[in-house]
């Protein structure tokens, strides 16, 4: 029932003089608009934008004997940028963590998006709520443990490998322990539930009626998904492959577990960026500088958003919705 | 091939492959639950039989008991306070039209997307200052926090569902706001009201990076799990990650109830 | 009129440019039944809301009983509204629904369960008051919405097309029924809809609506026969418009000069200048295609163009030579089969006495 009418700001109403009473106080102007959202706001305000207005100033602090003194330096800075590639080498722990995010990001998407076309049309309506539920599941249990399951699973005598050894394949042996690719089967383990959501919604508000057409028309399932399915999700694709790109880039328990925390892969036995956080945090006395590092992530993690928005532009500019 | 054999051979693909990402999902958990009940100190094959030891050492122990104590305290507290504030919020949002309405349903949505790490040295540094810190206590402050934005989402989605003129007809009728928020906004608003609070329960309940930022000796399970996991192997983790999942199944059940049909329109709801 | 139970005067409401209404002045004798009607779009809805207490105004005034309601809230005001969708609440079931006003402030338990039965009895849902909403027919939530207005006592209720989401049969009954509640309860109804029929069969005045203007207010018969403008015209009954300049200007009659040849009208209130652009209304059923030979006739030339049958009579559609259509509303013709009657010149004949001239818009 709301019609474009009633979007309209009180500003508008302007009494012209007539000689009548006060201006009758409409919905729109009731003061529980104010109440209602005080509690939320105020807490955002202290637990939230405190910390990281305060975060972003921390940065600039410096250290005299062991104790924070708040500052207005670029000294964390210019060491950490003076180490980037020498030193605690951070340049290769930023790398490692792209390496180890994008492609998570992008297989998770992958991985997840089949899933999705599966249940929307192999599925019958009736069970689709079901097999939604099933997937989202695991994301209703802990993610810590989920690690430690995985940490059993992969060990080198492990779940998989005892079982190989078990029926006679000791030959078969995986060695994924303590690499990337370990890592980022936990990260696409914990960031799937989330996909399957966003992408679920994506897929299935897909009219119907455009892939019958296709098809009447003469498409192979082939073709209709090129030219039909795949150009209409590519906003909710786009989305998720960000979302799982800075989940999977911020996220250090996955590299610290599966990885080791020096986790090999192709660009060699480094650590992710938020695990060398993480270690600095725990060894080192000087707060401000890590908090520097982090606000550095916070830089990466914002670059790629900005690069994702991008890729989404046209779908959400032009595209009907 | 005949089209409806054609069909037939998608069909049966798409639910192989359905099958295959299911034992994916759901491996790491059968293992944890398998192992929690053999005999195995390590948790490989071959199985040497069924015992329940590693619950005994558990309880004996007691730390991972205890946090997942503290747990039960913090999250439904966190859950319940985070569940009211994102009410009124999302009543806010929904019921009134202003500028920048857009913008601040961003920001609520803000916190989720911060990586943890990124939060808990933020909020370390703030509250070490304020000295408020190494408690309980901030822990909960800060997952309410956290869990604003799960819950503001599923309690705006119903919301959202509510026409305007049920409201207004209140209002007719003789209703002050108040009246009309407690005798028919929060009614309708009760299977989101639920949802949220199932949502944010289980935010704060798995949240590990803030709690171990935050937290001081009273740990809240997930820290005190990472503890372990750090140290040594041990089997009785294996048993409270089964309990864990047992904990998360009976919430699971309830965001089947109240969360789903939310998400899947008009089919279930009775009140329409 | 004496005691008016509503008096809107110069309502206007803008948003931003756009004027939803500008300056509208009605008022509401007492125990009347208004409609309010018009295209969508017109600003009859807003109208409603305004006087409900849901919009704001830019300006205006609006006296209850001579009471201005300019500082009162929603909640405190005398006029009651049904909507469209009812609105009905979920979540209670038909007797908590029509209790929930009473209940509000402070009130008598049994006493309210008397009222409650009364209200019911009244709008005809005695034994239905324990069901659930989900469980009631269109009709039926129909009146437990009324039941749950008229409970409470207002002094005016306002209706948004309350039947609109009804099937003919029940509108057609239910038009009765508010009818009849309408007398029974003795208060003002302010009815909103575009369905003309609704209008006139229930109301005692109708006020046609465009463009958040007033048009006209009046009787339904007075609407209907006597259209004092070009849109009301064309939006209400079915009436055909002829236009020319106004070439004589007599006791008996006025001569215009249309584009079909000389048309003459009766003489009405108002008395056109010489030379004055205007148009002249005539209605579809007043028209006719054989010559009644009286001495104040009219005569035109058309062409059929095809006949739209209607059950109990045909509309005949002609062209005339300017482009325009003519409808003729007539009595079935035994015999005429449809492909004999396109294109076929004929003369249409009409009296000075039902033509009456308007301004031209």
């Amino acid at each position: 029932m709301t019609v474009a009418e009633h979007n309209t700001t009180t500003a508008m109403d302007n009494a012209v003089s007539v000689p009548s009473a006060a201006k009758v106080r409409t919905p729109n102007q009731s003061w529980l608009k104010e109440l209602c959202l005080a509690p939320a706001m105020a807490w955002y305000a202290v637990f939230f934008f405190g910390p990281l207005g305060f975060f972003m100033w921390f940065g600039f602090w410096t250290v005299e004997e062991y104790t924070p003194v708040a500052d207005f330096s670029l000294k964390n800075y210019r060491e950490i940028f003076s180490n980037l590639f020498v030193g605690s080498r951070y340049a290769w722990g930023i790398a490692q963590s792209l390496w180890v995010a994008l492609p998570a990001a992008i297989f998770a998407t992958t991985f997840t998006y089949l899933v999705v076309l599966a249940i929307v049309y192999g599925v019958s309506r009736r069970y689709q709520r079901l097999a939604l539920l099933l997937m989202v599941a695991p994301f209703w249990s802990s993610y810590l443990l989920r690690l430690y399951a995985w940490q059993i699973i992969l060990a080198r005598e492990g779940a998989i490998n005892s079982f190989l050894t078990t029926i006679g394949l000791r030959e078969w042996h995986i060695s994924l322990m303590y690499t990337q690719i370990a890592t980022r089967i936990g990260l696409i383990h914990y960031v799937t539930p989330i996909l399957i959501i966003i992408l679920y919604v994506t897929v299935s508000n897909i009219d119907r009626a455009l892939i019958d057409v296709s098809r009447n028309l003469g498409a192979t399932r082939l073709q209709t998904f090129r030219k039909v399915i795949l150009p209409l999700s590519r906003t909710g694709l786009v989305i998720s492959v960000s979302f799982a790109a800075i989940i999977c880039l911020g996220d250090f328990l996955s590299g610290s577990l599966l990885g080791g925390g020096g986790g090999t892969s192709l660009i060699g036995r480094v650590p992710t960026f938020p695990d060398m956080i993480m270690s600095e945090y725990a060894s080192s006395s000087n707060l401000p500088r890590t908090t520097a590092m982090a606000t550095i992530l916070v830089v990466i993690m914002l670059v790629v958003l900005a690069i994702s928005f991008r890729f989404m532009e046209p779908a959400t500019k032009g595209g009907r919705r | 091939m005949t089209e409806s054999g054609e069909r037939k051979a998608w069909i049966f693909a798409a639910r192989f492959w359905l099958g295959i990402f299911l034992v994916f999902l759901y491996l790491p958990i059968f293992m944890l639950i398998l192992f929690s009940m053999q005999k195995n100190q390590f948790a490989s094959f071959p199985l040497m039989g069924f015992s329940t030891e590693w619950y005994h050492k558990l309880f004996r122990d007691g730390t991972l008991i205890k946090a997942l104590g503290n747990s039960i305290i913090v999250s439904p507290a966190a859950a319940t306070v985070a569940t009211m504030i994102s009410f009124l919020a999302a009543y806010a949002i929904n019921r009134f039209e202003f500028r920048g309405r857009n913008v601040l349903t961003g920001i609520f949505i803000m916190p989720v997307l911060i990586p943890g790490l990124i939060l808990g040295v933020a909020c370390l540094g703030l509250l070490s200052r304020l000295h408020l810190n190494g408690e309980l206590y901030s822990v909960f402050l800060m997952h309410v926090l956290l869990t604003t934005a799960p819950a503001l989402a599923i309690i705006q989605l119903r919301l959202s569902q509510l026409p305007r003129s049920h409201e207004e007809a209140a209002w007719d009728l003789g209703a002050t706001e108040w009246q009309a928020l407690r005798r028919v906004v929060i009614p309708w608003a009760l299977p989101g009201i639920v949802g949220g609070w199932l949502l944010a329960f289980t935010f704060s309940f798995d949240e590990f990076l803030i709690a171990w930022f935050v937290a001081g000796f009273d740990q809240t399970l997930p820290v005190a799990i990472f503890s372990v996991l750090k140290a040594v192997v041990d089997p009785s983790l294996n048993a409270i990650g089964t309990i864990v999942f047992l904990i998360s199944g009976i919430v699971l059940i309830g965001v089947e109830i109240f969360v789903l049909p939310l998400v899947f329109g008009r089919e279930s709801t009775s009140s329409s | 009129m004496a005691n008016k139970d509503l008096e809107l005067i110069g309502i206007t409401r803008r948003f931003g440019d756009f004027v939803a209404l500008d300056g509208i002045d009605l008022e509401v004798g007492q125990g009347e039944f208004m409609a309010i009607m018009g295209p969508s779009g017109c600003g009859k809805t807003t109208l409603l809301r305004i006087m409900a207490g849901l919009e704001s105004t830019t300006s205006g005034r609006m006296l209850v009983k001579g009471r201005d309601l300019a500082s009162v809230p929603i909640h405190k005001r005398p006029t009651r509204l049904v909507w469209q969708d009812y609105a009905l609440f979920p979540h209670l079931n038909v007797f908590d629904n029509i209790a929930f006003g009473p209940r509000l402030g402070p009130h008598n338990p049994s006493e309210l369960r008397a009222k409650v039965h009364k209200m019911a009895e009244l709008v005809s849902l005695e034994g239905l008051l324990d069901r659930r909403i989900g469980q009631l027919s269109g009709g039926q939530k129909q009146r437990v919405a009324l039941a749950r207005a008229i409970i409470t006592e207002p002094e005016i209720l306002l209706l948004d097309e309350p039947l609109s989401a009804l099937d003919a049969h029940l509108r057609i009954r239910m038009q009765g029924e508010l009818r009849r509640l309408q007398q029974a309860l003795g208060i003002s109804f302010i009815y909103v809809t575009h369905n003309q029929n609704e209008a006139f069969s229930m109301a005692d005045r109708v006020a046609v609506l465009n463009k958040g203007r007033v048009e006209q207010i009046g009787t339904p018969e007075a609407i209907y026969h006597h259209p004092s403008s070009r849109f009301v015209a064309q939006f209400v009954g079915m009436n055909n418009l002829f236009s020319g300049k106004v070439t004589n200007v007599g006791a008996q009659y006025t001569e215009i000069e249309s584009d079909t040849g000389p048309i003459r009208a009766a003489v009405g209130t108002r008395s056109p200048r010489l030379g004055e652009t205007v148009h002249v209304v005539v209605q579809a059923d007043k028209i006719k295609r054989t010559p009644a030979h009286t001495s104040n006739e009219n005569k035109i030339s058309a062409i059929l163009r095809g006949r739209e049958f209607a059950g109990s009579h045909n509309v005949y559609l002609f062209d005339l030579p300017d482009g325009s259509e003519i409808k003729i509303v007539s009595e079935d013709e035994a015999g005429s089969s449809p492909e004999r009657l396109s294109g076929a010149a004929s003369s249409l004949y009409f009296s000075t006495e039902d033509a009456f001239i308007i301004g031209f818009q």
